[in-house]
């Protein structure tokens, strides 16, 4: 009798789990295989230590690497104008160790990086936080693990594949996340941009509060594992905020510093989206109080980034920053932003 | 490898199991048995080999010297305490001389630097089963064992890690008993099935409070009301299911070798008084310390002040035991001055309504292992401030307008603002309080127990969303101590 229910039990299991699989490997939500028909939200939105690992573990050419700015960055987008297979493995809210972590995985598999060098993943001081400790750990435990056992079979994946299949038969738009945040027009206010941000010191938990970047060591090392097919890129902001950091903790001086010394270590291209220009200027290029640019931004950064031209609005907006022209360009914007006022809508 | 693991389930654990019985199969029991042997040592060096020697020179020592207490005309009594010396020796090295050396420090303003020493897993747990072994050879309550048989008593993998601590009369007889020598499908499917329940309490519900009450602990300095008591009940329900997980999955994976491990669970937080809590959470350690420690130093026999100095004593080293710092120390303190209490009460002849016996004795437990989870003294009274309002309440903007909740200390707004978390925890707390006091445990499931289609469905169901869950990362708690 307890033979014939172990049978049972064997059976029943293994049959699931290669239901389970064989559906989530079909459907691969996020992309594993195929960044073409999935729904940019799960190419984009989530920070899965997991997801990234199994990720950096397939087929990629170039994976996105940088903090919630790069959320806005969608990997097919990238494939269709580079032609190169791309994966995205952002993580919100990055520090300079996740971040150069991830692309020094990345280079061990023989891939390249595009990563976003922002300020805020250079405040040092973000480490304190035992919440980022704790994530940086268990990244660094699943990229050693890589679990492909558990690829395809988990209950993340099979809750996605699901929400995909239900999705896709009440025919939702797989660029609906995105077409969102490009119809949201919000306004700019100053006080929020203080509270949010920290960048005059006053909140302890903020992203820019105690702004202490990391040593030129580690920048230097970052910049070191980039080649020539690597990409850096400098990320927008909405123009106040520029004004901000220009005007607190020095932030803005250290920043500059920090590009300078990346560009002046790496082989790779640093492209610097920095600064008053046609798109920092409008608030409507912006959300969550001009922190994020909206996905339709990085279209225009990317083609500019893989040389597809820019019309005519555009032009001007995006700079390859080289070590002859860092110096004077880094001058120059800081001129620019200091004459720039601070706008409180 | 843990037992919650790809590698143990899919690899490890068949493969060990088809050798066994195989060689079993073909009369070559020793063999058998050495393979079970490696295999442990094998499953025991996963997580670093460094550690493999250590635990190999402990065995055979202690080895030796039982059988030198049992043949040899040298003093036993000696013997013994050379025994237990050693194996203290090595407790005490390996766990607590940095705790030593940082206490020193503290009181004599000194600058000796810490060892640093990386802690061998299972230690504790061997060195109490070895020295219980020790003792029972002393008394004479041993009879004599090969190496090889020894050697999977103290290493035999369900039960090295985190126990539960088996004592030799319960185990060693069923590594020779020929009738566990051959498969026995009804032990397998006991043992498939109470491996599934551990595995889901831990995969599933453990695992998901583990991330609340490490939010809670690592945001400590800004809970309010409301977070510090989910983060404590978090913690509480974590470290449950956790250990009491674990200890199914220990006893089902052991079924399957046709080997029956001691309950170390019977449903603890159902307990209406200190006392049962002690006699039915981990089960196998209170019994150690009573029969090793406690009855050693007198027990009950020698009047009232000396039983509850020996009380306080136990506890005090079972604290300590735990782990090598203050907040270990004074939860077990904590415990002492519980039992004592209730056995004072008791001398009282009062008696209280069970649902207020289990209201005080469940908060006690659940304030206790706030201690017990805290790294730090300061850490821990951070969240017990936040237990009593002190650091601010806060209640959702939904009761607002209820006239009596209007007071200045009360904030409505959101709740778990600080915690990273929303109210799917309540959810979850109430899901296990339901598990914890109407669910029968493990154990009284097993009894009752007829194989059926819906058992069989009910496994498959378990074990399919538990093996789903693994992509968390997360230790059993118990393998720290």
């Amino acid at each position: 009798m307890y033979k014939k229910y172990l049978k049972k039990i064997f059976f029943y299991f293994f049959f699931v789990l290669f239901l389970i699989s064989t559906l989530n490997y079909i459907i691969d939500p996020y992309g594993y295989q195929s960044r073409d028909g999935k729904f940019v939200k799960n190419l984009t939105m989530f920070n899965k230590p997991n997801v990234t690992s199994a990720r950096i573990n397939s087929n990629g050419y170039y994976y996105l690497i940088g903090s919630s700015r790069m959320a806005r960055v969608d990997p097919h987008m990238i494939e269709i104008i580079s032609g190169k297979k791309t994966h995205n493995i952002k993580i919100d809210g990055a520090t300079l160790i996740e971040n150069s972590l991830l692309a020094s995985k990345v280079k061990e598999k023989g891939n390249f990086f595009i990563y976003s060098f922002d300020a805020f993943s250079l405040n040092k001081s973000r480490e304190k936080s035992k919440e980022i400790n704790n994530r940086l750990r268990v990244y660094e435990k699943e990229l050693i693990a890589n679990e492909y056992w558990s690829r395809y079979f988990n209950s993340d994946i099979t809750i996605r594949s699901l929400q995909h299949v239900i999705k896709s038969l009440k025919g939702e738009n797989i660029s609906k996340q995105f077409e969102e945040e490009n119809s949201r027009n919000e306004g700019f206010s100053l006080n929020k941009a203080f509270n949010d941000s920290g960048v005059s010191n006053n909140l302890k938990k903020a992203n820019f509060a105690n702004f202490d970047i990391y040593s030129q060591q580690s920048i230097i090392k970052l910049a070191k594992l980039g080649s020539e097919k690597d990409i850096f890129i400098i990320f927008p902001k909405y123009l106040s905020y520029y004004s901000l950091f220009s005007k607190y903790q020095n932030i803005q001086s250290k920043y500059f510093e920090a590009i300078r010394s990346l560009v002046l270590n790496t082989e790779s291209k640093v492209w610097f989206f920095y600064g008053k220009n046609g798109i920092t200027e409008n608030i409507n290029n912006f959300i969550d109080n001009g922190w994020h640019f909206k996905p339709q931004v990085s279209n225009i950064i990317f083609k500019q980034v893989f040389g597809d031209g820019l019309k005519d609005a555009e032009q001007e907006y995006g700079v390859l920053l080289t070590k002859d022209n860092v110096d004077n360009y880094l001058s120059k914007i800081s001129i620019e932003i200091r004459a720039a006022s601070i706008d409180d809508n | 490898m843990i037992f919650s693991s790809y590698e143990f389930i899919f690899i490890f654990l068949p493969l060990t199991f088809c050798l066994y019985f195989y060689l079993n199969k073909n009369k070559f029991t020793n063999l058998a048995t050495g393979s079970l042997a490696f295999a442990s040592l094998f499953f025991y060096s996963w997580w670093n080999i460094i550690y493999l020697p250590l635990i190999l020179v402990s065995v055979t020592i202690n080895y030796l010297l039982s059988q030198l207490i049992l043949r040899s005309k040298l003093s036993k009594l000696f013997l013994l305490i050379l025994g237990v010396l050693f194996n203290l020796s090595l407790l005490g090295f390996f766990k607590y001389s940095d705790f030593f050396l940082q206490n020193i420090n503290l009181v004599f303003d000194t600058n000796y630097s810490l060892l640093n020493l990386v802690l061998p897993l299972a230690i504790s747990f061997f060195t109490f089963q070895q020295i219980a072994f020790l003792a029972d050879s002393y008394k004479g309550h041993v009879v004599k064992h090969t190496f090889l048989n020894y050697l999977v008593f103290v290493t035999f993998f369900p039960q090295l890690i985190a126990g539960p601590i088996v004592h030799h009369k319960e185990m060693m007889p069923q590594f020779t008993e020929k009738i566990n020598k051959t498969i026995s499908y009804k032990n397998i499917y006991l043992g498939v099935f109470i491996f599934s329940i551990g595995f889901f309490k831990k995969a599933v519900i453990a695992d998901t409070f583990s991330i609340w009450a490490s939010n809670g602990f690592d945001f400590m300095d800004q809970l309010n009301l409301i977070e510090a008591w989910v983060t404590s009940l978090s913690y509480t329900f974590q470290l449950y299911f956790d250990f009491s997980g674990y200890t199914d999955m220990a006893m089902g994976a052991a079924l399957l070798f046709n080997i029956k491990l001691p309950i170390n669970f019977n449903s603890p937080y159902k307990s209406t008084n200190i006392r049962d809590f002690w006699k039915s959470w981990h089960i196998t350690l209170s019994r150690f310390l009573r029969d090793y420690i406690y009855i050693p130093l007198g027990g009950n026999k020698k009047g009232s002040f000396k039983m509850y100095s020996n009380l306080f004593t136990t506890f005090l080293i079972g604290g300590l035991w735990h782990g090598a710092g203050w907040t270990f120390i004074f939860w077990g303190a904590m415990h002492a001055f519980a039992i004592i209490a209730h056995r004072i009460w008791t001398n009282t002849g009062v008696k209280l309504n069970n649902i207020i016996s289990w209201f005080l004795t469940f908060n006690f437990i659940n304030l206790s292992w706030v201690f017990f989870r805290a790294e730090k003294w300061e850490d821990a009274i951070k969240i017990i401030k936040g237990m009593m309002g002190l650091t601010g309440v806060v209640l959702p903007i939904s009761l607002q307008n209820i006239s009596f909740l209007q007071q200045n200390k009360i904030v409505f707004g959101e709740v778990f603002a600080n915690f990273n978390s929303d109210t799917e925890v309540i959810l979850w707390i109430a899901i296990a309080f339901f598990i914890c006091l109407f669910f029968k445990n493990s154990n009284q499931v097993l009894i009752a127990y007829k194989p059926s289609s819906k058992i069989v469905f009910f496994i498959v169901l378990i074990f399919v969303i538990s093996l789903m869950h693994l992509d968390k990362n997360v230790d059993f708690i118990y393998f720290n101590f």
